[in-house]
């Protein structure tokens, strides 16, 4: 006689870390949300309600931060997605060559983002790297790309060159997933280029698009790693994105509560997205 | 004078085709000639864009300083020990989502995905607090398990993907010859999902390889991984370009060589398995 037994228990040690390590203090989070609790003086702590909440929604800096974030997120999916789309049209015919072709242009992708963004510090200097040396030969200025102004534009740039591929290759899947003969019928009846991508390409390509762009979405709402690198912020409060706000919050500040409050309402912001996400997810039939 | 216009419209994609790739590979080519070039031809103006000569005195440099090879170190044990741990309590569960529809599977499998969508401080705040209490603080034991939070839901919706792919027609003749369904698992699956599992590793190791969070909020010396140690070359008063345009090139090549392989299964893994590549 076999014993029986509940298919669940296959699931539970991994189910345990992820709650462990993940959910668990994720729900530590919203109780130190509603502390007074100082990473160097825990001795200090006190219970206080939404104050910390309270705090946030007045603070100029918090609600800068918001916004710097989402207009990083609009810019960087924008333009990623626009390009993405152009470079796959570009490489979807197969020639002689292209699948070489495909493979490089991927390769940003697996790049530490850590790494990304010092190459492209290396990159732009103003003294030691090629662009400014190249602009220079045109007569052009160099732009002060880490300015005021500039370095939240520049960060796009840094982000564009790392995940433009991904929507490349989204887009690339979707083409090749479009019959063929569809795209030939069409030709024959005399559509153009851009009848044939607003009437037939488009429209196959519109939920894979809407997925990869919340998914992008997310991954921006979270950016830290190439700001923290390159700026920390700054110039000023430039780049001072939500993530490098908590982090300076909790771990520099050392303002436990305000930092937790603040990774409260960026979890809130981005549930609104998943939720989004994981609808279309099960409209597309998979997953 | 059609086919003038077909061999046209072929050099003019293959003319975009290439300054594309030029474009995206043009930070890469600079960082990888710095690399080889000495401290002075660095700074030369105008630069060059071919190294005068081919040194590999920066790779030395990086590759004998025994901080650097710690870091290496530390980075290879956290991919390694969180991807094992990924593995072995991951395969199991994804084979089960797969094969078992049971009440609540479904939202048991979105528990995975959602991870994902957690902005990483929400947890790593109370998580800095539990290490340092309980001494996993700046331990491989202690990074491996947080880099497990990133590992076990890649394995699980990869694997549930390729389980749903394989037929099956093979267990079920095992399990009809009295064979058990752990041993079905173990003797009949598993030697059919190694592609599967390959492909799966390769994009953990992209993940946990890459991440800088992480260890920044987890680590500090001892257990500090490559990312972080590559902050250390930007000092305030100088950069020395020259060793770390040799210590990203290291760092990247791990990635660049997994990248050729994983191209198809990319997109999978960041999409959930929404998307098939």
């Amino acid at each position: 006689m076999k014993v029986k037994f509940h298919p669940i228990l296959i699931l539970l040690p991994s189910l345990l870390i992820i709650f462990s390590v993940a959910y668990g203090p994720f729900l530590l989070t919203i109780y130190y949300s509603t502390l007074f609790y100082h990473l160097y003086k825990p001795a200090q702590l006190s219970f206080r309600g939404l104050a910390n909440y309270a705090l946030l929604f007045t603070s100029e800096r918090f609600l800068g931060s918001i916004f710097k974030t989402t207009l990083f997120t609009i810019l960087a999916i924008s333009l990623e997605s626009v390009l993405g789309l152009a470079i796959a049209l570009l490489f979807f015919r197969e020639i002689p060559g292209v699948r070489f072709f495909r493979g490089i242009v991927v390769l940003p992708m697996v790049i530490t983002p850590v790494v990304a963004a010092l190459m492209f510090r290396l990159f732009l200097d103003p003294l030691t790297g090629p662009l400014s040396y190249l602009l220079s030969m045109l007569g052009l200025p160099s732009p002060e790309w880490f300015g005021y102004e500039t370095a939240l534009i520049t960060m796009v740039m840094i982000d564009a060159w790392q995940w433009t591929p991904f929507f490349f290759l989204v887009f690339l899947t979707g083409l090749l997933g479009i019959e063929k003969s569809e795209l030939e019928a069409a030709e024959i009846d005399g559509a153009s280029f851009f009848q044939k991508l607003r009437y037939i390409i488009l429209p196959h390509l519109k939920l894979i698009t809407l997925i990869a762009l919340t998914i992008r979405a997310i991954d921006c709402f979270k950016i830290f790693d190439i700001i923290f690198t390159l700026t920390r912020g700054g110039p000023g409060r430039a780049t001072d994105v939500l993530s490098i706000y908590i982090f300076q919050q909790t771990f520099e500040s050392g303002l436990i509560g305000v930092g937790a409050a603040a990774s409260i309402i960026t979890f809130a912001i981005l549930m609104a997205l998943g939720n989004a996400l994981l609808r279309m997810i099960s409209k597309a039939g998979i997953g | 004078m059609r086919k003038m216009g077909r061999s046209l419209s072929l050099l003019l994609q293959y003319i975009g085709m290439i300054v594309v790739v030029i474009i995206f590979m043009a930070p890469l080519y600079w960082t990888a000639i710095t690399s080889f070039k000495s401290s002075w031809e660095v700074i030369k103006r105008p630069p060059s864009f071919i190294p005068e000569r081919f040194l590999i005195e920066n790779y030395v440099a990086i590759l004998s300083n025994p901080e650097f090879v710690k870091n290496l170190v530390n980075s290879v044990i956290a991919c390694s020990g969180s991807l094992a741990l990924a593995l072995v309590t991951g395969l199991p569960a994804a084979y089960v989502l797969s094969r078992f529809k049971f009440k609540g599977s479904r939202s048991l499998y979105y528990t995975y995905i959602t991870f994902r969508m957690l902005p990483p401080f929400v947890f790593l705040i109370p998580l800095f607090v539990i290490y340092r209490v309980t001494g996993l603080y700046d331990t491989w034991l202690g990074l491996i398990l947080a880099y497990s939070v990133i590992t076990i839901p890649i394995t699980v919706w990869m694997m549930v993907g390729f389980y749903d792919s394989l037929p099956r027609e093979l267990e079920e003749a095992a399990l009809v010859d009295g064979c058990s369904r752990a041993r079905a698992f173990l003797h009949v699956v598993l030697p059919l999902s190694a592609p599967g599992i390959a492909s799966t590793a390769m994009l953990n190791v992209i993940f946990t390889w890459n991440d800088f969070v992480f260890a920044l909020v987890l680590t500090s010396y001892k257990a500090a991984t490559v990312p972080i140690a590559l902050l250390g070359f930007i000092g305030y008063t100088e950069v020395k370009w020259h060793l770390l345009a040799a210590a990203t090139i290291i760092a990247s090549l791990p990635l660049l060589a997994i990248a050729f392989f994983v191209q198809k299964y990319l997109i999978r893994g960041l999409t959930f398995g929404a998307i098939k590549g």
